[in-house]
């Protein structure tokens, strides 16, 4: 039986129960500046004056729909960049 | 493998040499399939969209630290190719009636939506679908569609609608070019004619957040040890890439804290799980398989490394991957507000020292439970469970997989907490028992 096994109610968590248009707004933002090139989520964050959580939560969600990729390490964070 | 929906039988006082197993985990599916290569007919029941159970989720099994999916992935082929095995995925089972050998059984197909003889996986709708949601597979860290299919491997691979948050706005039925999705489909009851039945129903994770002084739901960087799973496996929401919910960095100071809900009298757990040492261990290994220069720690009570390759196992953590292990429960877990960093306050039992250790993450290694319903559902059976919630057998020692009612047996975690190969051999054990049950009516005569 496949369970979820996991009650975890932080911030990360109630990001989805963001209105969509919000959601389409901050990947928005976040595909600006990507469009400039690859970015880490401290960059990601400071450019587009979004939470850092908030930016983690946005990458997956990117990630999972094959929008963008991680192209390299930085230090203790990964390089994002669109998928073209 | 067959999902057709014309399997209602009508031997009314006859008895049947079919199978069903309840539950398509490990256990579940080493069950049907034994029964099924004896020749018998196997109606193998899952409660969720695919079968696989909780192995599907993790990333490495211990001790040989083999790829869980590449173990799994020809099982779940196996079982769905296999002629003999009937599957019923989506399903549940409400109601059982009758004795050995002649059992009726009332099966709820709860509807997925979609046609699954016209669904092909493809996944043009997932693209159209609007609804994003927190997948269950990937521990709620990661992202699925109100349309999805829960893991690329899923058996039956089939698309599921999922309808608490489905919206009904019809584009996924627009851009399917066979019609597979089909909104008027509903509910439907079926009813089985069995002469054995299976009980593999798995467990349930203890929940974390019943410890608050712990830190689970009060800081993003304190994760349970299913999510870490998730995050370090190449499929995973994050790619295979270990990272903080916080900040998106690689944690280089990584705690796991051990029997979380087990050997805790005051939480209602007094058992230990068994399979908690042995995994905690395994994913510290992961860390640091992941990131060598990473310090991993481990905070723990006792080590219980009691099977094949288990203490060996243990000692290579411990001397080729470096985990440092400090034996004590921990008092509590507290966040660095500036850094989001998490002190962990432990008594050292074996320095008889207090101390204060920052980590970057904490993963927190849950006991397992009985699921939340069993005593229900095998109640409705005439089964009972023991003091911990487990199904309770006729002889722990003679007839380990044999419950008290004739005809009925039970393997994995629903008799208790066990690993992979314990699970697989109990599975193996219980479709040996419903064989003789088939073959010659009462087994016990």
């Amino acid at each position: 039986m496949i369970q979820s096994g996991t009650q975890l109610q932080t911030e990360y968590t109630s990001f989805f129960k963001q209105k969509r248009g919000a959601i389409r707004k901050q990947r928005a933002v976040i595909q600006k500046v990507l469009d400039l090139g690859p970015a880490t989520v401290s960059e990601i964050s400071e450019q587009a004056d979004l939470a850092k959580n908030l930016v983690v939560w946005n990458i997956i969600g990117m990630l999972r729909w094959g929008m963008i990729e991680i192209v390299e390490e930085h230090g203790p964070e990964l390089v994002y960049a669109l998928k073209r | 493998m067959t999902e057709s929906h014309d399997m209602t039988k009508t031997l009314t006082g006859e008895r049947s040499r079919d199978a069903l197993v309840i539950g398509g985990g490990v256990a579940g599916m080493q069950a049907a399939l034994d029964i099924a290569s004896q020749g018998f007919k196997v109606y193998l029941v899952e409660k969720s969209p695919s079968i696989g159970g909780r192995m599907a989720q993790l990333d490495k099994t211990f001790p040989t630290l083999d790829c869980s999916a590449c173990i799994l992935t020809p099982r779940l082929s196996e079982v769905s190719r296999h002629p003999d095995i009937e599957l019923l995925a989506y399903s549940e089972v409400k109601d059982v009636k009758g004795e050995e050998g002649n059992f009726r059984v009332q099966v709820l197909r709860k509807t997925r939506k979609v046609h699954v003889d016209k669904c092909t996986a493809c996944g043009n709708c997932l693209s159209v679908c609007p609804v994003e949601v927190p997948n269950e597979f990937d521990g709620n860290l990661g992202f699925r569609k109100a349309i999805y299919m829960p893991f690329p491997q899923a058996t039956p691979a089939v698309m599921t609608i999922d309808a608490d948050t489905c919206i009904d706005c019809n584009r996924c039925a627009k851009e399917c070019d066979r019609g597979a999705i089909d909104y008027t489909l509903t509910d439907e009851t079926v009813e089985l004619h069995v002469g054995a039945i299976i009980l593999a129903t798995g467990y349930r994770l203890f929940d974390v957040a019943k410890y608050p002084r712990l830190g689970y739901n009060r800081y993003q960087n304190v994760i349970n040890a299913l999510e870490y799973e998730r995050l370090i496996n190449a499929a995973g929401p994050t790619m295979g890439h270990l990272l903080r919910m916080s900040d998106g960095k690689a944690p280089k100071k990584i705690g796991f804290i051990q029997c979380v809900g087990a050997r805790d009298i005051q939480k209602g757990v007094p058992l230990c799980s068994r399979i908690c040492c042995m995994y905690g261990i395994k994913n510290a290994v992961m860390a640091k398989e992941h990131d060598p220069e990473a310090e991993v720690t481990i905070y723990y009570l006792d080590i219980r490394a009691f099977g094949k390759g288990f203490e060996e196992f243990y000692e290579m953590a411990r001397t080729r991957f470096g985990v440092k292990f400090v034996r004590g429960r921990v008092g509590d877990v507290n966040e660095d507000a500036a850094t989001e960093n998490l002190i962990v306050r432990v008594e050292n039992t074996e320095t008889g020292t207090v101390e204060d250790v920052v980590h970057d993450m904490i993963i927190l290694s849950p006991g397992v439970q009985p699921p939340i319903d069993l005593s229900e559902m095998v109640g409705n059976m005439g089964v009972h469970v023991d003091t911990d919630g487990y199904v309770e057998v006729e002889d722990v020692l003679l007839a380990p997989v044999d419950t008290k009612i004739p005809g009925i047996y039970v393997c994995g975690c629903a008799e208790g907490p066990r690993d992979i190969p314990d699970s697989v051999a109990a599975g193996s054990a219980a479709a040996m028992r419903a064989a003789i049950t088939l073959v010659k009516g009462d087994d016990k005569n």
